[in-house]
Parts: C-alpha cells; structure tokens; sequence
C-alpha cells in the first residue's frame, strides 16, 4: 500500500535529490533551453516542502493539493504549471490516507492526461511524458501480472530511466528546446530527466 | 468591454506593454490587468498561474476576457490559469504579445466582442509577415454591382486607430464583403472589417476613401455607413475645396514667384518585365542618383553650419540604401517579373503605412521621410526631367505637404512654403526655421496649378495673396525692406553694451536650447549664456550614450569659447515625456517627478549626464544649474554624485572641470521660502520665473482665465523675487533671471528694481531689453519696483 507517511518522504527525499542535481538540470536546460529548469524546480519543491511541513496535511487530497499550489505558484518555468497540474489531478483521485498500487496508478494517469492538456503534448516530443508515458505503461503491466508493490516500483522505475534516455535522439518540437530544431538532438531533455528523478524517489520509498 | 490580460515572464515587460497599450486609449478607461515574474515583487523571471487567475478576475465582466502571454510557461500558466477559473468566456490568445496587444486594445475601446478582439489580436502580425515574406496579397476585387461611398477623410490623424476600429466593428455587424481603399494613394481594396488591413490603407487627412459593399444586408450596411461618416468622419465634400485655417510654422514677409509641386504619387501601374537583370539595373542606377541629390543637399546645409537639417539629409541616405531593403526589393523584382517602380513603391508606401499605424509622432515623422524618399527615386525612375523652369528671383513653394527635398530642390532662393498640411515638429518645418523660410500650413491649393504666378506671404496678418496688384506689390516691397532695417538696427542695439542712465552695467545673455538657438545668441554677440537647456540631449529615439552627449553638449558650447555659460541639467517632466524612458502617469506632472525629482530617481541616467556635462566643459567657463530645487538635501545630494563622479573620472584619467561652481533654478515657491538655507549650499541663484509664476499664482500659463493671474508683475509674484533676491545679496552669491520675465521689456525693468544685475533670455528680445535698460536709471527703477511690490492686484 501506498500511505500517507511514504508521501511525504517522498517529497521530502525529491526535494533533496532535485537539489543534489540542480546543476546538472540546469546544465541539461543549458543545453537546449534557458538555464533555468534546475533552479526553477529546485525552488518550486522546496516551496512545496515548506508548505507541507507548515500545514503538516493529514490525506492525500490535502497533501497533494498543498505540493500543486506550491509549485504553482514557485517554480516560475513550464515545469510549475505541469508538475502542479500533475499533483492537482493526484489530489482529486486519490483521497484518505492510503492508496493501492492500482489506485495510484490511476491517479498517475490522471496526472499525465493533466500534462498533454496542458502541454498540448504527447509521448515522442522530448518532454517529460517520454518519462511518464513508458513509466505507467510498465507499472501497469506489472499491476496486471499480479508483483508485489516492490516489484511494481521496480518496473516503474527501469521504464522512467530507459523513458528519460530515450530524449536522448529525439526532435524537440514543444517548449523552449523546440527553438533549437535539429540542434536539441544529442541532448537529454531536462523536464524528462526531472520527471525520472521524482519516479525513482517514489520508488525508494516503496521499496 | 472585454478585458485583457498581459502575462510576461517579466514584469517590466508586461507592464511597459500594458503602458504601450493604454497609450491608445488617451484618457479612456480600459480594463487592462498585467502579470509577470515571481516571488516578492515579482523579480524573478518567471509566471504564475494564481497571479493570472487574479489578473483575470480584476477586469473579467460579461463580456469575457483575452489574455495574451509570452512564450513557454507564460502560456502553460495562463492556460492554467483559465482551466482553474473555468469560465468559458476567458481566452488564451496565441497572439505576439506586443503587436497582439495594442490590435487587441484598438478592438476594445471599440467596443468589440471578444471574439473579434481575439481574431484581431491574432491577425496582428500579418502585415509584418505579409511584407517579410514578400506575399502578393491575395487581391481582393469588388464586385461590379457594389455599393460605392466615397468620402474625404476630415479627421486630423486620418482613419487610425479608434476610427479605423469603429468602421471594421460597424461593418463586422453585416454579413456583406465589405472593401476600403485609399482613392487617392490608389491604394488596392482591402477587407473594411479589418483594423489592421484599413490602417496600412494608410487614409490620413483629405484623403478620400472608397468603401464598398455588396451582399444580402448591403443596404443596411451601406446606411449604417453614411451614419458613421457623417457622425465621426468630418467627411469634406468632394467637391468642395479644402478649408482650414491657415497656421503660422515660421514667421517672414515674403515676396515671390510660386513654384508648384505635386510630391503625391499614385501606386505605379503594374507593369511586366521580361529582363529583370536590366530591370535591376535601371533600378540601381536611380538609387545612385538618388543617392547624389540628397547627399549635395545635405552637404550644402552642412556647410551653412545647418547640422540638424544636414541629419535629416543624412537620415533619408540612410533610409535610401538600407541594404536589406534594396536586396529585398531587387529579389522581388528578379521573382515577381514586376517593373521596379511598382515594387519599390508598394514596399514603400507599406513601410510608411505601417509605421504610420504606430502612435509615436517621431516615427510618424519617419513614414514622412520614407515616402519623401520614395518620391525622389519615382521621379528617376520615371525620368521625369529635373531641371525646374527657369525663374528669377525669391521662390515661394506650393505644396500638398512640406518634405526635406523639396528644399534640396530649390536651394537658396526658396523664402516661402505654402501647405496644405504639416506641423511644427516635421523635418520640413525644422528646415524652414533653421533657414529662415516663411512657412504657412492649412493653405487650400485651388485645382489650377499656380507655378511662375506671384505671390506675397505674410505671417502677420496671418495671409497669402496670389498674383497682387503692382499697388500692394510695391507696398510690400516697402514692407519688406522696412523689416530688414528693423532687424538690422535690433541687431546693432543687441551688441552695444546695456548699462543705465546712472551708469549701473547689466549682464545680458541668452537662452540656449540647440544649435538653431545657439547660432542666434552667437549673432547677437551676446555676453554669455546664462541657461544651456540641456533637454535636447534627451529628445532621441533612444537613450543618449555618454558620448553622444559630450558632442552635442560641445557642438553648443563651441559656438561661445571664450564667454560664461551656465548648464542646466536635464529638466524632463512635467509635460516633457520621452519616448524611451519609463515615466509614470501623473494626475498633476508639473507637480510630480520633474527636473532633479526625476534625476534623484534615474540615478545612472543622471550620473551620465553629469559625467557628460564635466568633460564637455572641460577647460570652459561652465557653471551647473539644477532644476526644481524644493529643499536643501536635494543640493547635498547632487554635490555628493558630482563628488563622486569627479573621482570617477579623475580615476579613468578623464579630462573635466573640476572643480564647477554648483547653483540652482529657483523656482518653486519652496525654494523662495527657504532661499536663505539655500544659498549656503548654491554658488548662484537663477530665477526660472516661468514657473515660479505658476507656482505661486497656481495659475497655468497656457490656461485662459477671466483676469490675468499669470501676470509677471503680480505683486505676489514680486515679493517672492525680492526675497530671493535679497537672500542671494546677504549671501554675497550671483543671481540671474531666465524666464520669459526677464525677456520682457517692462517686466525686465521691474527685475532690476528688485535688485538682479543679471538676465538671460531669448536672443531675439536682447535688443528691446537692452534698449529699455539704457533709457532707465536704477534709483527710479528701484522705487517704481517697490511701489509695484505693494500695488493692489494685477486684475
């Protein structure tokens, strides 16, 4: 199952693990944007983690909504509009204090629909959702197979790796690397890369 | 209205848009709300949905809002934003948001729904796109059995902004294809339901545009129509000649024969070529030709010592052989198989549309220079001959409108310029001040052409006789010749020394303000200049380089080398605004952030400025006035900056004066009271009575009231200039006059009464007031000032 407790590590270990990489973000956004996606979400889950330790929220909902405005309104770039749609449709799925994988993986799916609305974006256009996209697929799958949660995690995690490498060749055509054109090949967009980062902090938490 | 909403990663950015924006709407209200950056004060850069969501609900109503962003999360965030609030009513607009903007605005003070501000806003860009690609505008033909009106546009700016949105949204009303063009550019028809498309129609005043109509509601249209011009238009019957007042630009008596021109041109016809390579050649050869004529008339001003009218020349050069241009146009010739005369013309007159769609009056005047330009390589082009008719003797130029080159056309003997339209500001009018030519705008031009008719100007009356008798021909040959004289002997009483009858000498000096002015107080030999206005500097497109500055403030000084002259420093505010720099609107600016206010807050515009003016008057008899003292701290300050921009200078190894002897303007009411405590701080004082007047009366000079409040001689107005001026005596520093006061015969007496030794004015009044001072004696003036000290009002 996936609690309360572990959400809030959760937040807790990527806001820390977001900060341990700021540079390298933002020498990723260096590459293809405008410098500023380590520093911008850097900001925006500190503000996040700030706001949840002041208001200390008892459920999901509360939880969610609290990390969604918080980024909202601090992280500044694209990524605090997307990844606070992201949280806001987690705190509309999920409720109470305690969730099960399949539960969540719902709320997942209602986060990355949240992001292609938003984003006018699918999967393939070197954004975050070639980190999601291959992520909740594999999730699911393991769901269906019937592992356990750790497994489940396990198999998220690999696919949001493999998921972020993948930007690697690809074309930017939305965002500011979209400005680059064939010159954002050869670079791993950044927003994927945070994208694999708040996975694989789920994932330890599981685990 | 409908609201709009700017969203930038910058809040400077959305804000100065926003202000852009408002600038259409002069005093009108329009809900306009603007958002930006993050964090406190929003200095980061960077957007916020929930500051958009509340940007939203400040100007949301009923009938919707538009917001239009930046780039990348401006636009995740404002689409946010709108999910959040969920109205249905609120847009996202994928408009650029400059150009998106002010389309947006002109559509909402009209009035418009929210559908039609947001297709406008979307359609901003096409103009500039249509032109940057070269696309042949899908031409639109009227169809045969339209209904036609056709009116002369009577509005002063033509049908820009609000007009042209009135007319695209009453039009939008019906469902008929609705076309406008200018009949008399011959301009082709375009969509009358587009701003943008009827503003590059470029319709100013008296042209005459064509509107027609034709669909299923093209009745009711067309009447709606008719409604609209005859109510907001001032449509000038066809027929009728133009009647407008004539208006003085500058000042002469002139005698002469009238040279007639027609400096209008008609989009050329459309002609096919078959050799483009001879096509570009012919086209090239005009360009250097072109090239030769402006560049003789310039350097013909140049030599004259005419440098403001030698940069206009320099301008249109620049315009001329802009590279981009001329490879542009030479492709569209290569592409398009079309004559160069078309090509050339149709960019050009677009360019000048554009610009014109723009409110800046400077770039106004570029459009002017644009089209100026055009003409000249259309006349090559055409091989019209150039050589003018023979004539003799003074020439007096009849024109729709005044442009430079029409003056490198006629060189020297033109003396006087009648126009139909033209103001103060264009080039043309600088032109003729600098020359010293008599210039008459508002002028009807009957239908025949007037060319080798003689003529009389004379801007005192103001009036214009074509072909006079031999009676009124010889009266103001004598007219003529008297005025000579007169100037001549003013001239003489302006350089023989002021000193009254019991033998007191006055310092008189000029007022300076740019090189016109400066050449005038050269020739009147004046004793020095005691205020430099430096505000010129800053009247530019753009903000003045720290160089720029050091020239133009020496091109003035070098005119004065060996005499006194006092530099004020920059005074903008009040009703100087620049183009460049952020200045709030003020409900009462005369009151507001104005002379050292303003340069206390643009604390690295100052300090270039201060720097400029120490190195300009290096080696130089310079003395610094600052303007719009109220308090004593304000002094402090200034000499704390000098101080520390002397260091500065002296640390680069920059030659400067130093030390420079440091004093104010006084003429704040503050500044009267306190004249005491200021002067322990001040080197001299210098009375701007201009607005000392105002102040103390709280009267504003160009207002009319029923009595005269503004009088320079109002007993309250005096009692302030004693106290000053005694505080200056117990001081023991120097005091000065440089309003209008002290150009006044009558009221410069009374100053000396009052004890000022020293008066600067215009050099054009130096002669009358020097000789009303040697006709006086001080003791009688001393008393007549104390009797009007204490006189009942000035009523």
């Amino acid at each position: 199952m996936f609690t309360l407790p572990m959400a809030k590590g959760w937040l807790a270990s990527l806001s820390k693990v977001l900060e341990d990489n700021r540079s390298r973000l933002t020498d990723l956004d260096a590459a293809i944007g405008d410098a500023d996606h380590g520093i911008n979400i850097c900001r925006g889950f500190a503000a996040a983690l700030a706001s949840v330790e002041k208001e200390n929220p008892t459920d999901f909902a509360a939880l969610f909504k609290l990390i969604s405005v918080a980024l909202i309104k601090n992280t500044g770039g694209a990524s605090g509009p997307l990844y606070g749609t992201f949280f806001l449709k987690l705190s509309l799925t999920l409720t109470g204090e305690s969730a099960s994988p399949a539960e969540l993986y719902k709320g997942f799916i209602s986060g990355m629909q949240g992001i292609k609305q938003l984003g006018h974006s699918s999967p393939g256009e070197k954004t975050m959702l070639d980190t999601f996209a291959p992520a909740f697929e594999a999730m699911n799958k393991a769901i269906d197979a019937g592992e356990d949660f750790k497994s489940i995690a396990k198999a998220l995690v690999a696919a949001a790796k493999s998921g972020a490498d993948s930007t690697l060749p690809m074309l930017a055509t939305k965002g500011r690397a979209s400005y680059l054109a064939e010159r954002s090949i050869g670079h791993l967009d950044p927003g994927a890369v945070s994208a694999y980062l708040l996975l694989k902090t789920l994932g330890e938490q599981i685990s | 209205m409908v609201g709009l909403v700017l969203v930038s990663h910058s809040r400077r950015l959305a804000k100065s848009v926003a202000e852009l924006a408002m600038s259409i709407a002069d005093e009108a209200d329009m809900p306009i709300a603007y958002c930006g950056g993050i964090g406190e004060g929003g200095e980061l850069l960077g957007t916020d949905a929930m500051d958009i969501q509340q940007a939203i609900s400040r100007v949301y109503s009923k009938d919707g809002v538009l917001v239009l962003a930046d780039i990348g999360s401006a636009l995740l965030s404002s689409r946010l934003a709108i999910q959040l609030l969920g109205y249905n009513n609120v847009k996202l607009s994928g408009a650029p948001l400059v150009e998106g903007a002010l389309a947006a605005a002109v559509q909402v003070l009209a009035g418009c729904s929210l559908e039609q501000v947001a297709n406008e806003a979307e359609n901003a860009l096409s103009p500039k796109s249509a032109e940057k690609e070269g696309a042949v505008e899908q031409q639109l033909l009227s169809s045969p059995d339209a209904l036609i009106y056709r009116f002369k546009v009577g509005l002063q700016h033509g049908l820009h902004a609000r007009p042209a949105a009135n007319l695209a949204r009453l039009l939008s009303k019906f469902s008929s294809t609705c076309l406008i063009r200018n009949a008399t550019k011959g301009s082709r028809p375009v969509n009358a339901k587009s701003v943008n498309k009827i503003t590059l129609s470029n319709i100013t005043y008296a042209d005459e545009a064509e509107i027609s109509i034709s669909g299923d509601d093209e009745k009711e249209a067309f009447e709606a129509l008719i409604q609209l011009v005859k109510g907001s238009f001032k449509p000038i019957a066809a027929d009728a000649p133009i009647k407008k007042e004539l208006r003085v630009i500058t000042k002469g008596v002139v005698l002469g024969t009238i040279v007639q021109e027609t400096n209008l041109f008609n989009l050329p016809e459309m002609r096919k070529i078959h050799n483009p390579a001879a096509e570009i050649q012919r086209f090239e050869r005009a360009v250097a030709a072109v090239s030769e004529v402006i560049k003789t008339s310039g350097a013909a001003l140049r030599k004259e010592g005419i440098i403001e009218g030698a940069d206009i020349f320099d301008a249109h050069l620049m315009i001329l052989n802009d590279a981009e241009l001329l490879s542009e146009i030479k492709s569209n010739i290569a592409k398009d198989m079309l004559c160069a005369e078309y090509t050339y013309i149709k960019k050009m007159t677009a360019l000048a549309g554009e610009i014109r769609a723009l409110p800046n009056r400077y770039i106004e005047e570029r459009a002017a220079d644009i089209l100026d330009v055009a003409s000249l390589v259309l006349s090559k082009l055409s091989g019209e001959t150039e050589a003018p008719p023979i004539l003799k003797g003074d020439l007096i130029l009849v024109a729709r409108e005044a442009a430079p080159s029409l003056f490198g056309r006629w060189g020297s003997r033109l003396k006087g310029i009648l126009t139909e339209s033209g103001g103060e500001t264009a080039h043309a009018s600088i032109l003729a001040r600098a020359l010293g030519i008599a210039y008459i705008s508002g002028y009807s031009i009957p239908a025949e052409n007037l060319s080798g008719q003689t003529a009389i100007i004379d801007t005192d009356v103001p009036g214009v006789i074509i072909n006079p008798t031999q009676e009124l021909i010889a009266t103001y040959k004598d007219k003529i010749d008297r005025l000579k004289k007169q100037e001549d002997s003013a001239a003489a009483a302006g350089k023989a020394a002021a000193v009254t009858t019991d033998g007191v000498p006055i310092t008189v000096m000029a007022n300076v303000w740019d090189i016109f002015s400066a050449r005038s107080a050269q020739k009147a030999e004046v004793d020095g200049i005691g205020l430099f206005r430096t505000e010129f500097l800053f009247f530019t497109r753009q903000k003045p380089s720290e160089e720029e500055q050091i020239d133009a403030i020496e091109e003035i000084l070098n005119f004065f080398p060996k005499k006194p002259i006092t530099i004020r420093t920059v005074d903008i505010g009040g009703d100087k605004r620049l183009s460049w720099l952020y200045q709030p609107k003020e409900a009462n600016p005369f009151l507001g952030i104005r002379g050292i206010r303003l340069c206390i807050r643009e604390k690295e515009l100052f300090r270039t400025h201060l720097r400029a003016v120490l190195q300009a008057s290096f080696d130089r008899d310079v003395k610094l006035m600052i303007p719009m003292i109220s308090v004593k701290s304000e002094i402090i300050y200034v000499k704390e900056v000098l101080e520390s921009v002397h260091l500065e200078l002296e640390a680069q190894g920059k030659a400067h004066l130093w030390p420079i002897r440091t004093g104010i303007m006084v003429e704040t009411p503050a500044a009267a009271l306190m004249a005491d405590e200021l002067a322990e701080v001040s080197d001299f004082f210098s009375i701007g009575t201009n607005d000392l007047i105002q102040y103390i009366m709280c009267a504003e000079r160009g207002s009319t009231f029923d009595y005269n409040l503004t009088s320079p001689v109002q007993p309250a107005v005096l009692r302030g200039i004693k106290m000053i001026a005694d505080a200056a005596c117990r001081h023991g520093i120097e005091l000065s006059v440089c309003g209008e006061m002290a150009g006044d015969a009558d009221a410069a007496l009374v100053l000396l009464g009052l004890g000022v030794n020293s008066l600067s004015m215009n050099a054009i009044s130096i002669g009358r007031v020097k000789s009303a001072i040697r006709s006086n004696s001080i003791s009688e003036l001393k008393k007549a000032a104390l009797a009007a000290m204490h006189e009942k009002d000035v009523y």
